[in-house]
């Protein structure tokens, strides 16, 4: 017997990505600083309009993670609720969120940190990194769910990643061309989950 | 007979049944849920939910809070603290005797 949680989590999980909504909101957070980054490319760094595009792409990365996470199951319940029954995920406690929260904010910091130093390289290795860390994400959501689409996409959106880091290009182009692939490739599978979702008919148990 | 093994003898009954195993572990992740969630993921029937539902509810592990949506009658379930620890105490139980 295993852990009854095991079977659960797994349960949950792809309850959870089945109607693709995840998917879109994580495309939206890579795809948005990707087309305010290739807009900033138009303008001069002195420019107003830089700043304010600037200060946007921000806003959009930091507090959209946190706001994406309150509005989503919000969402998924106003929209599929009657169908498919309402659940609110258990966050975890308060402290270990914040702890981890600031391990991966702090451990970011001194990947492009040491990456910036250590080489002469930096960018490529940063554009790596980003996408490395992407990629692993999405396999391991995979291997908890079992779901292919995650399994499939890790490693390709690192191969992709590898790819883009190997242009001989600036750090801004190369950062417009990752996020926006990911992106990309994200809203992709939430868009094809979304419309599967949909045309399933709605549960037995109605 | 070893400790761990004697533990599994004393396992909390009202969890270790199958299908309300099933409930109280899709509880434990979830904050609250509602029947017809519930329906979906454990696959019973509507009747043999309701009565698994209720014993835990009688057994103190589950708070039901009654609602309603517009005229629908909505049911929400969460796990009470005592649920919470008795799922936890009831996988260290498992692990430990199965290890």
């Amino acid at each position: 017997m295993t852990d009854p949680l095991f079977d659960a989590t797994r349960r949950v999980q792809r309850a959870w990505s089945a109607d693709g909504l995840s998917e879109l909101t994580a495309g939206f957070l890579f795809l948005a600083p990707a087309l305010l980054e290739w807009s900033k490319l138009g303008f001069d760094k002195q420019d107003p309009a830089w700043r304010v595009l600037n200060v946007l792409q921000m806003l959009v990365v930091f507090p959209g993670v946190w706001i994406a996470q309150w509005a989503l199951p919000r969402l998924r319940n106003r929209f599929f609720g009657s169908r498919e029954g309402i659940m609110i995920p258990r966050l975890a406690p308060e402290g270990v969120a914040k702890a981890a929260a600031i391990a991966i904010v702090a451990a970011m910091t001194a990947a492009v940190f040491v990456a910036m130093r250590s080489a002469a390289h930096w960018v490529t290795l940063t554009i790596l990194l980003s996408g490395f860390g992407a990629g692993f994400i999405l396999f391991l959501i995979g291997r908890s769910t079992g779901l292919t689409r995650y399994l499939v996409a890790g490693p390709v959106i690192v191969l992709i990643s590898a790819a883009i880091a190997a242009l001989d290009r600036s750090f801004e182009s190369l950062f417009v061309a990752e996020f926006g692939i990911i992106g990309a490739i994200l809203t992709a599978m939430g868009v094809m989950s979304l419309r599967r979702f949909l045309q399933t008919p709605p549960s037995a148990a109605q | 007979m070893s400790d761990t093994l004697r533990g599994l003898t004393e396992l909390d009954r009202t969890i270790h049944e199958p299908a309300r195993l099933l409930i109280v572990s899709l509880l434990y992740l979830s904050k609250e849920a509602d029947f017809l969630w519930l329906l979906n993921q454990t696959e019973l029937t509507k009747g043999n939910l309701s009565t698994h539902l209720g014993k835990l509810e009688q057994a103190g592990y589950l708070e039901v809070k009654k609602q309603f949506r517009g005229k629908v009658p909505w049911t929400l379930y969460r796990l009470t603290d005592q649920g919470r620890q008795e799922f936890e105490r009831y996988r260290k139980a498992m692990r430990a005797a199965l290890r």
